[in-house]
This record gives C-alpha cells, sequence and structure tokens, in this order.
C-alpha cells in the first residue's frame, strides 16, 4: 500500500515527538555520587610523670679510689655512701603511648658551704614494669651524654630509674680528689611528651 | 526523501545530547580514607585545650572529582556534623567538629591549580547550587576530555578545643551528595 504523503507527515512528526521525548529524559538524566567522609581521631589521656624518688649518692669521701657510681639498676653501687636512693619517675599516659622522655645529660651540683661545684652525670634507665633491676640504659651515648629517648608505655605506665656518677667534668666522670666538704644538691628536669 | 533528511539530523543531535548527558563522571581522589586528625608530632590530648586544623592544602582533605559538559547544573548537599564521638567512652564523649568545604567550577582540570582558586562554601547552608563553567585556557590547564570540563570539591575542617574527655578513639561520619 502506497502512503500518502500525510501519512509520511505524520509518521515523521511521531519520530520527531519520541526523539523529542527522549532528549528530555535524557536531560533529565540526574545522578548522584555519594560519599560518607570519615572524620576521626585518637584523644589520648594526659601525660603524668610523677617523681617518686630523688636521687641520693649518701656520704662520700672527699676522695675516692674510684668513679662516684649510683647503679640506676639498684644494685653493684661503687664508692657511694652506705644511705643512698635511686631516683625513679613514673610515666603515665594513653596505654600504648609513644613518648619521647628528655633529661639533662650532666647538671652542677652546688655546695651548701661556699661556692664549691660538683659535675653530676645523669645515667637513666627505663622499664614497663616498675622493677629497677630489670630496667635498661635510656637514650644513645651512654651515661653523662644520652638525654633523649623514646619509649613506650606499657598499660599506660613507664618506669625511669635514675643513678650516675658525680665528679669530674660533664660528660668525663673522674674519681673524687680532695673534693670540698659540703652538700651538694641540683635540680635535673625531665620532660614527657607524646611522639 | 526531505522529511528522512530531517528526522537523521535530529537523530544525530539527540545522539550528541545523549552523550553529553550520559558524561557525567564524578570520583573521590587519592584514594581516600577520610578526615583523621591523627598526626606524629601533634598528639591530641584529652583537656589540651587545642585546636586541629585539616585545611584545603592538607593532603587529608577530601577531593571530589566531577567531569561533565560545560553547563550541566550541579547540587552539592552536605549533611553536616558537629562532633566527633567516643562511644566506647562510659558516657560517650565528644570532641567538637566544624567541617569546611570549597568549590572550583572555574573550567581548571588541573585538581592543583583548581585547589588553589576554589571558593569556600558557606558553612551556615548544607545545599549548594553550580554550574560546569567553560574551560579556561590558561598555562598548565589540560585540555577537557571528550568535552568534559572539571570541577572540584574540596571538605576539610576543624577539630577542637579537645576539653577533659575520656581518651579513646572519636569519630563521625557526614554525608556528601554531588547531584547533575
Amino acid at each position: 500500500m502506497k502512503k500518502t504523503n500525510a501519512t509520511r507527515i505524520l509518521m515523521s512528526l511521531s519520530l520527531v515527538t519520541a526523539m523529542l521525548m527522549t532528549h528530555r529524559m535524557y536531560a533529565q538524566n540526574t545522578g548522584v555520587i555519594n560519599t560518607n567522609l570519615n572524620v576521626g581521631a585518637t584523644v589520648l589521656a594526659q601525660l603524668k610523670l610523677t617523681n617518686d624518688a630523688d636521687v641520693q649518692f649518701g656520704n662520700l669521701s672527699a676522695t675516692t679510689p674510684g668513679h662516684v657510681f649510683l647503679s640506676p639498676t639498684g644494685n653493684a653501687h661503687t664508692n657511694t655512701g652506705v644511705s643512698t636512693s635511686v631516683g625513679k619517675f613514673t610515666v603515665e599516659g594513653s596505654t600504648t603511648g609513644s613518648v619521647k622522655v628528655t633529661w639533662p645529660p650532666n647538671i652542677v651540683l652546688n655546695s651548701s658551704v661556699g661556692s664549691n661545684t660538683l659535675i653530676y652525670n645523669l645515667q637513666v634507665n627505663g622499664n614497663g614494669s616498675d622493677l629497677a633491676s630489670g630496667s635498661t640504659i635510656l637514650g644513645t651515648g651512654g651515661l653523662g651524654v644520652a638525654s633523649t629517648a623514646d619509649i613506650t608505655l606499657v598499660t599506660g605506665k613507664y618506669y625511669l630509674f635514675v643513678g650516675g656518677k658525680v665528679g669530674g667534668t660533664a660528660g668525663s666522670p673522674a674519681n673524687l680528689n680532695a673534693q670540698a666538704t659540703g652538700v651538694y644538691t641540683g635540680i635535673a628536669n625531665f620532660r614527657v611528651e607524646y611522639n | 526523501m526531505k522529511i528522512i533528511a530531517i528526522i537523521l539530523v535530529l537523530l544525530w543531535n539527540g545522539r550528541s545530547v545523549l552523550a553529553q548527558s550520559g558524561a557525567v563522571q564524578a570520583r573521590v581522589m587519592y584514594g581516600y580514607s577520610g578526615l583523621i586528625f591523627n598526626q606524629i608530632g601533634t598528639p591530641i590530648v584529652s583537656g589540651n585545650q587545642q585546636t586541629y586544623s585539616i585545611n584545603i592544602l592538607d593532603p587529608r582533605t577530601l577531593v571530589v572529582e566531577i567531569a561533565a559538559p560545560t553547563r550541566t547544573p550541579l547540587m552539592v548537599q552536605i549533611q553536616p556534623i558537629q562532633e566527633i564521638w567516643n562511644n566506647s567512652a562510659s558516657p560517650p564523649a565528644f570532641v567538637p567538629f566544624a567541617w569546611e568545604a570549597a568549590f572550583c567550577n572555574e573550567g581548571i582540570n588541573d585538581e592543583r591549580i583548581a585547589r588553589r582558586q576554589a571558593m569556600p562554601l558557606n558553612v551556615n547552608q548544607n545545599q549548594f547550587q553550580f554550574e560546569m563553567n567553560d574551560y579556561q585556557a590558561i598555562p598548565g590547564n589540560p585540555e577537557p576530555v571528550e568535552n568534559r570540563v572539571k570541577a572540584f570539591l574540596y571538605v576539610y575542617g576543624r577539630l577542637g578545643p579537645v576539653g577533659q574527655v575520656a581518651p579513646g578513639y572519636f569519630t563521625n561520619s557526614m554525608n556528601i551528595e554531588v547531584w547533575y
């Protein structure tokens, strides 16, 4: 059957209409990009540093046959007095926090009499348990040189044990030799901060 | 015959429109894992009252890339959050969080250039409408691919001040939608 012009035009218009509808449909072809943004942070417990015990070398002889050494492990002291005390700090913070400890490698002790001084070279040991005998030396360079160490808290705690040597110069301990008598004291500042 | 030709032309134009309409692409860039404020050297400590920022130039900023034909309308919808929570604590603890965002639809196809030109969004709104602008022929701006220009959405923010809160991991999630 032969199509009339009118039929052809009608068919064309239908096609055009269909096209326009398709066009509009795709123009409205909306989409959405959906993303969930996670926001997170670990909040650490406040760090606390408690001085549990001061360092006491006891009564020393003005002249010693060897270095005056107070071992942070609590034993094997040499040339110290009878009554001694290893220094101790407790660090408290987040469960497994990584903490930087800093301390002076040596300090000057001043005499209660006159202006005499004595050099104290520190040795700092550390342990995750509250046990001086199991503690190990912290930092690099050893006694009188080391001044910083990174430690990891064990169930939120860590223990520092402080000993060292008196006599000699900064970084170079020596025997006491006719040291002026007196009571020598000084302050060593320890600092802890999270890494 | 004329009518058939007209129909063919219309069909051709129709296909062109279809290609453009279906050509919107979007992705979160850089294998993103979130706005995580933990950073070595800047610990977040309970009670320190400090504020921690992730700014637009920070690599931790969320970057959403949208590639679409010029004049494509876009709508960005951000479901804001005001805090992040430690739900393991009893009672649950929170730290304030303030979101920030910026958008660049200036026809810049290079993300690094766009980042510097992005305009901050008003944080008092949570719905924003944009249109893909014409490609900018400036040095360093890559040519459009298949007639698509790019737009970039940046989301970042500020945490704190950190009060006396139970330590632990604090988290929350904000939903971001880009409609086209």
